[in-house]
């Protein structure tokens, strides 16, 4: 603090001064926040819960928080949240089903619940991420809805940029198989990709 | 020059350099099947990034609300929160017998109290507990009130060292902004003779 700031200088910024409430921070942010949990988890459910744990994490974490951007803070905690989640559960699946779970993973209901969800959603596009590998689906959901770079999503991921790339890029691949039925221009077989995840 | 390959999706994101972005360039005016594949992954990019997502039920955002507790301001941080005014920290502990003495609203030659005491701005609870003793020792009716106060700031801040923090920020930072003569304490503080003064705020 410089030394020519006086106490009399610190009663009128303080006075004047409001910290965001907390009702502010919650209406500015609570919208991004579920719409990437959302598209991160594919239901209504888990969105709800992954949001509201990145609230406690907000709240929690908030006197502490150093300067930076608030989206980008956000999009750190509600990615690797999510991404641990998914590593938890992938963990006990595997061992409560062995090999039997990896049939298991990509076929999911589409219940009349989950339609309602989406009453005005499509449908299509969801079930589409859904069937990507969370950790590509956190990449193009990342660089899609949030229009991050892939610089930021690297840093957002805590990976290399290189794996950025071909995540997304592989993503991409799979969810455009995944949505042929709606893409009537589509123009068929495209060059065939080699590239694998470590490629940079 | 060979497909684009990968160097499709990075091309449509903005991602290439403007070397790499120049060779894709005229790569694609030769190439139908990576002009489709471009087109192709354009396709797919726009329906992700236009397709609307979930917006959250009011049930959701009254529970997000109720996390902060009932309508309870923030912890205050030392960092800067984007969108809000830049502020004066809090005086960290130990830290104040410098700024105190260079005061200007001090009537020159008179002794400050906290000065004299070793310490212009003891930690808050330390600072709390001492103005507690101070006013029991002296006993009248209106510092006994601001003494319970005391208390239940001092209570409080053990509890719940973050909420009381928030809670009761406002309150200890104006009293400390005008620490010197006209604190809270300073009723106390005058009517005490200077050594029985010295004797008191002492105690740990």
């Amino acid at each position: 603090m410089s030394a020519s700031v006086t106490d009399e200088v610190d009663v009128v910024d303080l006075s004047a001064w409001s910290p965001p409430s907390w009702e502010e921070i919650v209406t500015e942010h609570s919208g991004r926040v579920y719409r990437l949990a959302y598209r991160l988890t594919g239901n209504k459910y888990d969105a709800e819960d992954l949001t509201q744990e990145v609230f406690v994490r907000v709240f929690r974490s908030l006197s502490s928080y150093t300067p930076g951007t608030f989206e980008g803070w956000l999009h750190r905690i509600t990615t690797n949240l999510f991404l641990d989640q998914v590593r938890r559960k992938q963990r006990i699946r595997f061992d409560a089903l062995a090999e039997d779970a990896h049939d298991r993973l990509p076929g999911r209901d589409v219940g009349p619940e989950r339609a309602f969800e989406h009453s005005n959603l499509d449908l299509d596009v969801q079930t589409a991420l859904d069937s990507l590998p969370p950790d590509f689906r956190a990449a193009v959901v990342l660089a899609d809805l949030e229009d991050l770079s892939y610089e930021e999503i690297a840093a957002t991921l805590g990976i290399k940029l290189g794996t950025v790339r071909s995540r997304i890029h592989r993503g991409r691949a799979l969810l455009r198989t995944a949505l042929a039925h709606r893409a009537p221009t589509h123009p068929g077989r495209v060059p065939a990709s080699s590239t694998t995840e470590e490629e940079a | 020059m060979t497909h684009l390959h990968d160097r499709v999706t990075a091309l449509v994101d903005g991602e290439l350099s403007t070397s790499a972005r120049g060779r894709a360039v005229s790569h694609l005016e030769r190439c139908q099947p990576c002009r489709d594949a471009v087109d192709a992954e354009r396709a797919t990019r726009r329906v992700t990034s236009e397709t609307p997502s979930a917006e959250p039920s009011a049930e959701l955002v009254a529970r997000l609300l109720a996390l902060g507790g009932p309508s309870g301001p923030l912890p205050p941080r030392e960092g800067h929160l984007p969108g809000t005014p830049r502020v004066a920290p809090l005086p960290a502990p130990g830290r104040g017998e410098p700024r105190l003495r260079a005061r200007s609203s001090r009537p020159p030659g008179r002794p400050s109290t906290w000065t004299a005491a070793g310490s212009a701005r003891p930690p808050r609870r330390r600072r709390l507990r001492r103005r507690s003793v101070t006013l029991a020792l002296l006993g009248t009716v209106s510092l006994v009130s601001v003494g319970v106060l005391g208390a239940g700031l001092a209570g409080g801040s053990l509890r719940l060292p973050e909420d009381a923090r928030a809670v009761f920020a406002p309150l200890v930072v104006e009293r400390g902004g005008v620490v010197g003569d006209r604190p809270v304490v300073t009723p106390a503080v005058r009517l005490a003779p200077p050594d029985a003064t010295g004797e008191t705020v002492r105690v740990p």
